[in-house]
């Protein structure tokens, strides 16, 4: 360490932190030529917009729990059980207590989550994967034995709106964002999923802290859940299926980590949504068919992975 | 005196970006030596020896090994070419056994038909365990199972399994008791005796005089002189090192009874944890250092987690009379003012794939907020005064921790803790692996934390620094106090260690 050189522009941290950015305009330049600029009319990208906006809500809660070092793949089944019963609730009061109960719902099941890979000492997957089955199971059980539909009753439908659906993910980001980055919650849960030992011996409250991100990604997930009923306007017993591999899917191509530390970023949630939706709706106008862009995206799942899986935090052995 | 070399490294170069961890680094080992390697933390020691065992590779340069080209593209590489490597860090496979870990690829000695004999690896590895005494260690048992100076002895043995030509020993006699060490020092020693060379890095001078028939000195990444036989001497290494003198006055330089005995910081009440600590009482008082010392295994460091709350005893309370609490886990002890700096550094002192500051914001997150928020500004500020105030080598302040050499990996741990002002500070080894000058710097620390009416429970396994520097010193034997010492000038180290053993 003879002198220290000016410090170079471009290190590896800072391209794979501003990656995902380039990757996003390159997407988006990319089809508006293929597609002689279809993909940029202003209809094309609102439709984008709108469709985004459950993504970002749901991958803002994941990337608590995913800061963590715990992998969440409950999400289709607390979308399919909470809006169920939500709207049940709602049928049989005619009331807005859909609302209040969508959020119980999905808290109650992240909770369930943490609280069985906490107390058990359940992988965090594996306790995502059962409170999802039974959700799904709950859900299709009683959707399955009704005879009519369960719907939004249409006193609601008027919050259904394009604004309104902004708002709402603008302020959720926003708000995400200080937790995440600029409070004890959010360093203090990457933390733990950087090196559980030494969070402890610094003194936080592993327990505790993995409990409130538990809490915020269920407080996510039920804003989520409120969404997508408002949008469908109707819950059936698949509703919510495949959500939670997309989210994840575009958490990763943002360059979220699934290790979880303290390099996560709430804005991989973002740019990875919008890349991926971008995609997506490219190829659809292109006219690809849906296998081959299923295949496009698992390519992509994997360079992502690859580029942002962090060796420097696997000791080396060898 | 002709002597035959053995290996020769010339112009040998590496960069980390802007770091230039090595720079036209040469060195001629003779067979049969004991070579030791000095230098600052930083200098460059771990980075050239690693390159020689085949785990980095160089920018540029040669080496040349009894002749012949000398380039391991890997660890493995480099074994067979005949030169093993203890590392100064973690080096051996949690979740797997003794026996796996010591026939770690070479499985298929013991296997037929694909089924591995495990009756057998276990016999052998026995044998393995049995030169580096540790033959009460059952090989099926998981590594993890072991403290941290019986890995390291299993790696020293797994190292000389492999009959080497040169043995690298990075730094890691000073995690080590005596017992420990004395195991290393006969390996070094068999080595030679057989023809055979060791390099051996080190950061404790006496140590180095007493085992190595010569010494190089790094600085900065570069060669600076070796020193042969006689010339070996701990003045004449401190000045190489450091390239100017060293003021005097190591340790303390007091033997006053000076601290507060009348206001009890930390309260230790008859604490027992299973076999490893049995009813064991202490006080710490404000401006107290408080020494505790032992072999590895007397159950000092544990001791130190139940202090912390990390570990709940069976029986018995560590209460904080000042504040009127009991511990019961690490988040009490951290708001009411503790601080702890663990032995293993990588394992629970630092995460080591974050970036240098937040490591040192880890545990002074509710310093550091205003109202409810952690600014950028702010923490950028706390991790650059405590870098300054430890002068901790860095290329910047949010590369990883990973990127850190050795020395400064354990100063960033201590850093965590300084940055939270914290009043009672325990600290499990905390110079270990640092380099002499620093070590000065944090002994000053510890006075100065003492004048300011702060409690400090040291563990160390370095008798010297436990005398020179503790108000009181407690040596434990088999998880009990077999004595309490008065800091007085007329104790050696000679009556401490008949207590211990
Ligand atoms: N992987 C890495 N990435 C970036 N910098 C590194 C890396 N490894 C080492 N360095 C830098 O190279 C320099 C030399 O490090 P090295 O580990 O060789 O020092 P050392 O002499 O072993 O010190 P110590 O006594 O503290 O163990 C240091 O400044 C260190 O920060
Ligand atoms: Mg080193």
């Amino acid at each position: 360490m003879k002198e220290i050189r000016k410090p170079k522009f471009m290190t590896k941290d800072r391209i794979r932190a501003y990656l995902p950015v380039f990757a996003l305009l390159f997407v988006i330049a990319l089809f508006a030529v293929l597609t002689h600029g279809t993909t940029i009319k202003i209809n094309n990208l609102k439709q984008i917009m709108l469709q985004s906006c459950t993504y970002i809500v749901a991958g803002l809660g994941i990337i608590f729990t995913m800061s963590l070092g715990n992998m969440d793949m409950s999400l289709d089944g607390i979308v399919s059980l909470s809006a169920c019963l939500g709207l049940l609730a709602t049928e049989a009061t005619g009331s807005w207590v859909m609302f209040p109960v969508i959020f119980l719902i999905a808290i109650a099941c992240e909770m369930a989550i943490g609280g069985i890979n906490i107390l058990l000492g359940i992988n965090s997957v594996i306790a995502s994967f059962a409170v999802s089955f039974f959700g799904k199971g709950v859900a299709g059980f009683i959707i399955g034995n009704r005879t009519k539909a369960l719907s939004l009753p249409g006193e609601f439908s008027f919050l259904y709106n394009r604004t309104g659906f902004y708002m709402i993910t603008i302020a959720a980001v926003l708000v995400l964002t200080v937790l995440f980055h600029y409070t004890r919650l959010g360093k203090r849960a990457m933390a733990i999923g950087s090196n559980p030992n030494a969070a402890k011996a610094a003194g936080i409250h592993v327990t505790k802290y993995k409990l409130l991100s538990y809490l915020a990604a269920g407080i996510m997930m039920g804003l989520a859940t409120i969404l997508i009923v408002l949008r469908s306007g109707s819950t059936s017993a698949t509703t919510g299926s495949g959500f939670h591999v997309s989210v994840l899917l575009m958490m990763v191509i943002g360059g979220a980590a699934l290790t979880g530390g303290t390099k996560e970023k709430i804005y991989s949630v973002v740019v990875g949504v919008f890349i991926y939706l971008c995609l997506e709706n490219g190829l659809t106008v292109l006219g690809t068919s849906p296998e081959v862009i299923g295949l496009i995206e698992g390519i992509i799942f994997l360079a992502s992975v690859t580029l942002t899986f962090d060796r420097e935090g696997v000791p080396y052995i060898l | 005196m002709e002597k035959k070399v053995i290996l020769t490294v010339e112009g040998l170069n590496k960069s980390f970006g802007p770091t230039r961890a090595v720079v036209d680094m040469h060195l001629e080992l003779y067979a049969g030596e004991i070579r030791g390697l000095i230098g600052e933390n930083g200098s460059g020691k771990s980075t050239v020896t690693t390159i020689i065992a085949g785990s980095q590779k160089p920018d540029g340069g040669t080496m040349l090994m009894e002749g012949k080209v000398h380039a391991p593209k890997s660890m493995l590489e480099g074994r067979e070419a005949g030169v093993c490597m203890l590392l100064q860090e973690k080096g051996t496979i949690n979740h797997l056994t003794v026996s796996e870990n010591i026939y770690l690829g070479e499985e298929d000695k013991f296997s037929r038909y694909g089924i591995v004999n495990r009756r057998r690896m276990d016999k052998e590895a026995k044998k393995v365990l049995e030169s580096i005494d540790l033959g009460d260690v059952n090989p099926a048992r998981l590594i993890d199972e072991l403290s941290f100076e019986d890995r390291k002895l299993v790696e020293a043995g797994m190292a000389m399994k492999a009959e080497p030509k040169i043995l690298i020993v990075d730094e890691t006699t000073t995690a080590l008791s005596q017992k420990g060490r004395e195991v290393i020092y006969r390996i070094m020693r068999q080595m030679k005796e057989q023809g055979r060379s060791v390099i051996f890095i080190s950061h404790d001078l006496d140590e180095l005089k007493e085992i190595c028939d010569n010494v190089t000195v790094m600085r900065d990444g570069a060669y600076v002189t070796t020193l042969y036989g006689e010339e070996i001497t701990v003045d004449n290494m401190r000045q190489n090192m450091i390239g100017r003198e060293l003021s005097e006055g190591y340790y303390r330089s007091d033997y006053e009874d000076n601290y507060d005995h009348e206001t009890v910081m930390l309260d230790v009440d008859h604490v027992t944890l299973g076999n490893t600590i049995r009813n064991v009482s202490l006080q710490v008082h404000k401006g107290e250092i408080l020494g505790i010392g032992g072999l590895t295994d007397c159950g000092m460091h544990d001791l130190c987690k139940v202090i912390f709350g990390l570990k709940e005893p069976d029986s018995g309370a560590v209460r904080l009379p000042q504040k009127g609490v009991t511990i019961h886990n690490s988040t009490q002890a951290v708001e009411n003012g503790m601080g702890y700096v663990p032995k293993d550094r990588e394992l629970e002192g630092l995460m080591l794939a974050a970036s240098i500051r937040d490591n040192i914001n880890l545990m002074a997150m509710d310093k550091v907020k205003k109202g409810f928020l952690i600014t950028p500004g702010a923490t950028k500020k706390l991790a650059l005064d405590q870098v300054e105030a430890l002068s901790i080598k860095i290329g910047g302040m949010e590369l990883p921790v990973s990127s850190l050499s050795g020395g400064n990996k354990q100063k960033v741990a201590i850093a965590k803790c300084m940055a939270n002002d914290v009043e009672i500070l325990i600290m499990d080894c905390p110079t270990r692996g640092i380099d002499i000058g620093v070590k000065a710097a944090i002994y000053r620390l510890l006075e100065k934390f003492k004048a300011e009416g702060r409690a400090i429970l040291m563990v160390s396994e370095e008798l010297p620094e436990l005398l020179g520097m503790s108000d009181n010193l407690i040596i434990m034997k088999n998880g009990e106090v077999t004595a309490r010492i008065r800091r007085s000038v007329d104790v050696t180290e000679h009556d401490v260690i008949t207590r211990m053993i």
